[in-house]
């Protein structure tokens, strides 16, 4: 990992919706960062905060050394502006070869993006965020909507980015990119459960085949599939 | 039984299939066909060609429920309770009748509470939870999910399972890209463009696909 | 106010007597201050301020043209205030109340649960506006005439998807024609002042000055 000396300071935010309100305090150094937590807890907007699209009630959100950022929305068709999938690869400033390839639609270059599937879609963006090279890339629920292969290909990608802040929220269970630290919603407030190994004891939102492993007293390195793989053939 | 008889529907084509009572759970890639399949089941799309009958009766005679992969962008009404009694309402069933299947209804699915609240005001979880109420009052013989699990946390997921093993449906088909919710069911179909790769109990389908990332985790990791 | 029917009928008749002469826009406008919460309504107006701006543009025209544009102007903006007093009243779930009970159980039900939809769909495509405008600043694209033009397309896209997979969810549940529904309305005496009151404006806005000094004469 490069040094950098990126990072997300939280002093006392507050923020709050109809239906829930959340408190958070920390600071997000650079590495890959998972956020996990009940649906309607605040992820997606403590994401826009984090990305400074979305003002807290109180407190400070100061993003230090962050020149470049991205937020990868939940709903991909957002983020279109072109009418082929060659112009919207174009747009994003890449070479749509070499998106187009790694998104596996190569096939579908001068198709209009709005036709295809919600897990192309998806995948498209994806290809095209992780394309960049942001300081801080913020990923809204990237795994939902893509099958096992697209989440592989996709978590494949991220533990390959080598340099800034990361930061995933999720939902989900079972294939997830190497993680340097792990976070929560839990009770209205973000809970740091620290880095890995030592934050899957405390993971209240860990899938469940990583409590069983944990209860069983077989605790992975980190939670990619090869990791848990290795910690349940542990004797 | 649900039998599908050559069938064809634009790239889906299944020659024979038979599912059995309980969960049946649809796997494949994205594009694979696992949402036209839950379509024509739910009698939505009719096939160009061939059959799908439910214990004798096409799907568009017989009592279907459906709950489609964002629910909480799809609200027909404006309040919880109208939500869950609009398939009663549609079907111009007396006022009081659909009091007491509502009633009943949240109550069995704990959600008693929501009462008359609007339906902007609840989370994105409570939502589902009232999109599934909503498939549910009218007792379906078939209930159809269509990736609906695709943006929930553990508990919530739980829930649902609770709430679907408990309810008096005959057949649920869901389409999930969770494998390891899949393999909870009792059958699983795996679609390879359009046609049945494999289908039968868990165990035979994900051994079929042991060396693919569609294998569930937690059979790999078995402690 | 709660009763819809009685909003409705006070917004169509100010609106009718708006609509036709300054004094009737004067009149309404005096209800409008006593029983509507007008910081309240202001607050929303500039969800309305492309519209305030066509009216101050076709009054100028109307103005330079041929004159009456200040009266046009002042009229219309009265007309909008009743309006965004209206939406600001909005409860949920009303309009198919109010729906059944003018139209009965088919064509009524069906009006109030379309009119119902249409204020969730208005919801989303807030929503999703401001969110496709984030997503195409993050990337680059300078908010302007051009961007409008993809965004345009994404909303309109994004609705009639929702639109088939309403009606996808409709026909699973059921629907042919209408439904039942037993409408209910809350009637406070707010209401049944605020009614009186408007018809009395309106009343007094088409009788001529003179009459009301008949008896003085």
């Amino acid at each position: 990992m490069a040094v950098q000396d990126v990072k997300i300071v939280l002093t006392d935010v507050q923020a709050a919706r109809k239906n829930w309100s959340l408190t958070a305090q920390g600071t997000l150094y650079e590495g890959t960062h998972l956020i996990s937590g009940a649906v309607g807890s605040g992820k997606s907007t403590l994401a826009l905060m984090l990305a400074g699209l979305f003002p807290p009630v109180s407190g400070q959100i100061k993003r230090e050394d962050v020149s470049t950022l991205m937020v990868s929305f939940q709903y991909p068709e957002y983020h279109i502006t072109g009418t082929t999938l060659e112009e919207e690869c174009s747009s994003w400033g890449l070479d749509p070869f070499s998106v187009l390839t790694a998104a596996n639609l190569t096939g579908k270059k001068t198709e209009n993006p709005i036709k295809l599937s919600r897990g192309e879609l998806k995948m498209l963006l994806l290809a095209c965020v992780l394309a960049g090279n942001y300081d801080l890339l913020i990923l809204d629920e990237p795994f939902s909507s893509l099958d096992c292969y697209g989440k592989e290909r996709i978590c494949k990608r991220l533990s390959e980015r080598s340099r800034g802040i990361t930061v995933i929220f999720t939902h989900e269970q079972t294939i997830f990119p190497r993680i340097d630290r792990i976070w929560e919603i839990r009770n209205g407030e973000l809970c740091d459960r620290g880095g890995l190994p030592e934050a899957l004891r405390h993971w209240y939102y860990a899938p469940k085949v990583i409590k069983n492993l944990i209860s069983a007293g077989k605790i992975p390195k980190n939670i990619t599939p090869g990791d848990l793989l290795e910690a349940a053939c542990r004797t | 039984m649900i039998r599908f008889d050559n069938l064809r529907y634009r790239s889906l084509a299944i020659d024979a299939l038979s599912i059995g009572k309980g969960i049946t759970s649809v796997i494949g890639r994205n594009g694979s066909g696992k949402t036209t399949l839950l379509k024509l089941c739910a009698g939505i799309t009719l096939p160009e060609s061939g059959t799908i009958i439910i214990d004798g009766n096409p799907p568009r005679k017989d009592e279907i429920g459906w709950v489609n992969e964002f629910p909480d962008r799809n609200i027909l009404f404006a309040t919880v309770h109208e939500e869950i009694a609009s398939s009663l309402r549609f079907r111009h069933i007396p006022g009081d009748e659909i009091e007491e299947h509502v009633m009943s209804c949240m109550n069995s699915m704990e959600i008693s509470h929501l009462g008359k609240r609007s339906m902007r005001e609840l989370s994105g979880g409570e939502k589902v939870l009232v999109a599934l109420a909503a498939a549910l009052v009218h007792q379906p013989r078939l209930l159809v999910l269509d990736e609906y699990d695709s943006h929930l946390d553990t508990d919530l997921t739980e829930k649902i399972e609770g709430i679907l093993r408990q309810s008096l449906v005959t057949y649920i088909i869901r389409c999930t890209q969770d494998m390891e919710t899949a393999a909870r069911g009792d059958n699983v179909i795996c679609l390879i463009n359009g046609k049945i790769g494999c289908a039968g109990s868990p165990e035979i389908v994900f051994s079929s696909l042991v060396d693919t990332p569609f294998y569930p985790l937690a059979w790999r990791c078995r402690t | 106010m709660q009763d819809v029917r009685i909003r409705i009928g006070i917004a169509a008749i100010l609106s009718g007597a708006a609509f036709f002469t300054i004094e009737g826009a004067l009149a309404a406008f005096i209800w409008w201050l006593i029983f509507s919460h007008p910081l309240k309504v202001l607050k929303k107006i500039r969800v309305v301020f492309p519209i305030i701006i066509m009216i101050v543009f076709f009054s100028i025209i109307m103005e330079i043209t041929g004159g009456g544009g200040l009266a046009y102007s002042i009229r219309m903006i009265i007309i909008l205030l009743i309006g965004m007093w209206l939406y600001c009243e909005h409860q949920t779930g009303e309009f198919l109340h109010l729906g059944t009970w003018l139209f009965g159980d088919r064509a009524g039900f069906e009006l109030g649960m379309l009119a119902e939809m249409a204020m969730q769909s208005l919801d989303i495509l807030s929503s999703d506006f401001l969110q496709i405008r984030q997503a195409q600043e993050l990337k680059g694209v300078r908010w302007g005439v051009r961007s409008l033009i993809p965004t345009g397309i994404i909303l309109v896209h994004g609705t009639l998807r929702r639109a088939d997979d309403a009606a996808e969810l409709m026909a699973v549940r059921g629907y042919t024609r209408g439904g039942t529904f037993c409408p209910e309305f809350t009637t406070t005496m707010r209401d049944i002042l605020g009614g009186l009151f408007a018809l009395c404006m309106v009343i007094i806005s088409f009788v001529p000055a003179s009459e009301f000094f008949i008896l003085y004469r």
